[in-house]
């Protein structure tokens, strides 16, 4: 089979509070789903579970067919399991191809060269560069990051994450805070992920969602409520309790 | 077993003066996050103001400790709204630069005022009698240090549990914006805190100046102990903070009865192990008693 | 708008070479003018270049990579007791012990690495203290090798290169010092800015940014300590090789907070800033102290508030910022 990233029965618990409850899901080669649920859902919990950022109380994470629960965030990059930030992590003081250059160096395991900078590697620079352009950054390849807009810092996320070329991609609300002039080069970005890449997408934007998804996934109090086609999903009585606090 | 209840006996007194200096400390580090390396220096403000009170004016050893108290304050509260207020929230290397230099500011006033010698503060003679506890015989100094540690832990615990003020400076230390967006004014509960930290840390300098002399370097000899009674305990908590030094204190007079010149590695020594398995500190992050 | 279109034209790696060229060029016009202008103060100018040393390798784990520590002077006395006890005991080359002084440093930053770096905020803070006050306390205890509190005098030292005699001027120590300062700053600024020191930047101002990178935090922290070490170890051995003396205080909480307080003064993150940062401190408390001890305390505490609230990149910083208004 295809599946890259298999989830079983993830249980999370915060003191008393259940934030992920009995969670699975699996994402196949080229998938593209989305995630979606009410502030508070757990959506955010679920990606650090996922890529190793919190611990699960039980349940398991495999990896392209590796068992991966007790694995360290940073050996599941290096399988190739990727995350952007819902808030921008980024190094302030850095510029933008430095952040690029990083990614790369680090994904060939070259980052612990101690004498030539990068400046000096005309295929780390070209292949940088390539990447600014694809969502139209290569402008800005040498401001600090301190000094450019929030909305091209968001972008800058997206641009890391690809750099690092990923199998699986989770990207939490990349789309948040970027201003609607600048969704366009979100979307075409999106759009132009390799086919044969595994996608989790955390949006609240609904037509970005509708646009990206072909299977979405709605968690209510850490719970999966819904899985289906974007289709389905207005119509689901559960989903509209949920976000609109109907009874059922 | 005489050697045991004496060793006891002195560790506890000792952990009781830490306790009194440190516990201000530990307090404010919960509270305003800020890691204060001039808290020694407070103690040793007080101990100068002490000293001077008794040892030049010749006037009476209660009118001293207020005194220390007082004037420690009285420097200390303006020191919080001009220059400590510009650092909450800043990298813990800002905050060891900024106190440091306080710390070398202060030594260096007061020893330009009081001159650089060792300063000794007379006590009354009720509090030089000998004292039978039983097993052994104490100065009646060091029970009086012993019964105010225990007064300050449980007065500490009464104002933090009970009365209007500790509800605040709890919501404070717990999450100091929601307190904010409820009314409380954090800047006033810091800078009360504050003035009770030092209060604190000058009645601690003064009534343990027995066991820990007041000399010109005062605030840079006991800044890394004090620092390390806080880091045990856990920035914040009252009981981390009595439990640390009753521990440490017992550790350092063991060390001292029983391996005299090894007493200081392995002091040091305990101090990384202890660290190391509770990185948080014994009692953790939060407010508690 | 020159300006501007300089940079573009000019590819960075260019720029920076030009200006390390200026710094190194700098270093060794000071360093020149140094030696004709205060042909008496030589060994205490060595003592200088040993200690700025010291505050380089300081500024790889504090400024760069954004671990505040308050005992670095570990590394510092591993270092000058390793080159005084071999030379105790009978090596007498000073380039091999500046390289057993180099050796020793960086495994005394291997293991203060290890420890520090297991800690956060005032854990950290606690554990390099006690770690160096630990070492200081098994140095004076181990006095049947280290001399105790007495340290250790009189080392012999044979001629460098079997030629240049360690002259009673300490005209010989003063430019191997030099030399080694200047190597140093300039292999330093180099390794800043390669992937691994790029790699280092990036921890101080986002790890969970870094580990989503892929790269472990502890491991790349562990190597710049190594080289911390390693540095801080040199600049040790070459005050031991130097001065011929080996001294308790080379390894305490008084010489790592100095240390620190040099660092601040002259810019973290810049190792030239760190350069300056010690000769500015070390030539004024040269001067003040002798006078009075609380004078200079009261002058270097207002001095250190002053820069912390409105100078927090340091003297660097404001020589920097200078610069940029001309060019603007």
């Amino acid at each position: 089979m295809d599946t890259l990233l298999d989830i079983r029965n993830l249980k999370m618990n915060f003191g008393g509070l259940k934030v992920t409850d009995d969670v699975s899901l699996n994402l196949a080669k080229g998938s593209r789903t989305a995630l979606i649920g009410p502030n508070g859902a757990g959506k955010t919990t679920l990606i650090n579970l996922i890529a190793g950022a919190y611990r699960p109380t039980s349940g398991s994470i495999s990896l392209m067919g590796q068992d991966v629960t007790g694995m360290k965030d940073t050996d599941r990059v290096r399988l190739g399991l990727i995350r952007s930030f819902q808030i921008t992590r980024l190094f302030p003081d850095l510029t933008v191809i430095d952040h690029l250059a990083m990614a790369i160096l680090q994904r060939e395991g070259r980052s612990a060269g101690m004498f030539k900078s990068y400046h000096r590697m005309p295929e780390v620079l070209d292949e940088a560069m390539e990447a600014l352009a694809r969502l139209r950054l290569d402008p800005l390849a040498n401001r600090v990051v301190a000094q450019i807009a929030y909305g091209q810092q968001r972008l800058l996320e997206i641009a890391i994450a690809l750099v690092l070329k990923p199998k699986v991609l989770l990207l939490d609300e990349p789309a948040a805070g970027i201003p609607s002039s600048d969704m366009d080069r979100v979307v075409a970005a999106l759009d132009n992920l390799p086919a044969e890449l595994a996608v989790l997408l955390i949006d609240h934007d609904m037509d970005l969602v509708r646009r990206f998804a072909r299977e979405v996934i709605v968690l209510s109090s850490g719970a999966v409520i819904f899985r289906g086609t974007p289709e389905q999903l207005g119509s689901d009585p559960r989903v509209r309790s949920a976000y609109l606090g109907e009874d059922a | 077993m005489v050697l045991f209840f004496n060793i006891l006996s002195d560790a506890f007194v000792y952990g009781m003066v830490l306790f009194i200096i440190s516990v201000g400390l530990s307090l404010a580090m919960g509270l305003m996050k800020v890691v204060n390396l001039a808290h020694g220096a407070f103690a040793m403000i007080g101990g100068y103001i002490a000293s001077y009170i008794t040892q030049d004016q010749g006037m009476s050893y209660t009118l001293a400790v207020a005194a220390a108290v007082v004037g420690a304050i009285i420097i200390a509260v303006p020191m919080e709204r001009l220059l400590y207020r510009r650092i909450y929230g800043t990298s813990e290397l800002t905050q060891v630069l900024m106190t440091i230099g306080i710390t070398f500011v202060i030594i260096g006033v007061a020893n330009f005022i009081f001159g650089p010698t060792l300063k000794t503060i007379p006590l009354p003679d009720e509090l030089r009698q000998r004292v039978d506890l039983g097993f052994r015989t104490m100065s009646s100094n060091r029970v009086f240090i012993a019964f105010c540690g225990a007064a300050v832990a449980a007065g500490l615990w009464y104002v933090i549990e009970k009365t209007d003020f500790g509800i605040k400076l709890r919501a404070a230390v717990e999450n100091e914006k929601i307190a904010g967006s409820l009314g409380i004014k954090t800047s006033v509960i810091f800078s009360v805190s504050f003035a009770l930290a030092t209060g604190l840390a000058a009645f601690g300098g003064v009534i343990g100046a027995e066991l820990l002399p007041i000399e010109p370097y005062y605030a840079l000899t006991y800044m890394v102990m004090l620092l390390v009674v806080v880091c045990v305990g856990g920035a914040g908590s009252i009981g981390g903070a009595l439990a640390a030094c009753l521990i440490l204190g017992t550790v350092d007079t063991v060390a001292r009865y029983l391996l005299p010149s090894y007493g200081a590695f392995f002091f040091y020594f305990a101090v990384i192990i202890i660290v190391l398995m509770f990185p948080n500190g014994l009692f953790g992050r939060k407010l508690n008693v | 708008m020159t300006a501007l279109s300089q940079t573009r034209a000019i590819p960075a790696t260019t720029r920076h070479g030009l200006r390390d060229l200026i710094g190194a060029c700098a270093i060794l016009a000071v360093g020149v003018g140094c030696f004709f202008l205060f042909p008496n103060n030589l060994s205490f100018l060595t003592i200088i270049l040993s200690i700025s040393l010291l505050v380089m390798s300081l500024d790889l784990v504090t400024g760069v990579s954004g671990v505040a520590t308050l005992g670095h002077a570990f590394v510092y006395g591993a270092g000058a007791y390793a080159a005084g006890i071999a030379s105790v005991n009978g090596v007498s080359d000073p380039l091999l012990l500046l390289l057993l002084g180099s050796l020793a440093g960086l495994l005394a930053g291997v293991v203060s690495g290890a420890l520090i770096l297991k800690g956060h905020g005032l854990s950290q803070l606690v554990i390099s203290i006690a770690l160096v006050q630990l070492a200081s306390e098994g140095v004076n205890k181990a006095s049947f090798v280290t001399g105790g509190s007495d340290g250790l005098a009189g080392l012999t030292i044979d001629p460098l290169f079997g030629i240049f005699e360690f002259d009673l001027w300490g005209r010989t120590a003063f430019w191997l010092a030099l030399a080694v300062v200047l190597v140093v700053a300039v292999l330093l600024r180099i390794l800043v800015r390669s992937p691994f020191g790029m790699m280092c930047r990036g921890i101080h101002q986002d790890r969970v940014r870094v580990r989503a990178m892929g790269a472990s935090v502890y491991l790349t922290l562990l190597k710049m300590y190594a080289i911390s070490g390693f540095v801080g170890g040199l600049g040790g051995a070459l005050q031991a090789v130097a001065t011929q003396v080996v001294g308790l205080d080379s390894v305490s909480f008084t010489t790592s907070a100095e240390a620190l307080v040099m660092l601040i003064f002259g810019g973290t993150g810049h190792i030239f800033g760190a350069l300056a940062g010690t000769f500015v401190f070390m030539w004024f408390e040269h001067s003040v102290s002798a006078a009075s001890p609380f004078h200079w305390l009261i002058l270097v505490g207002i001095l250190l508030i002053l820069v912390v609230l409105f100078a927090p990149k340091g003297i660097y910083g404001l020589v920097g910022r200078l610069f940029q208004h001309k060019e603007v």
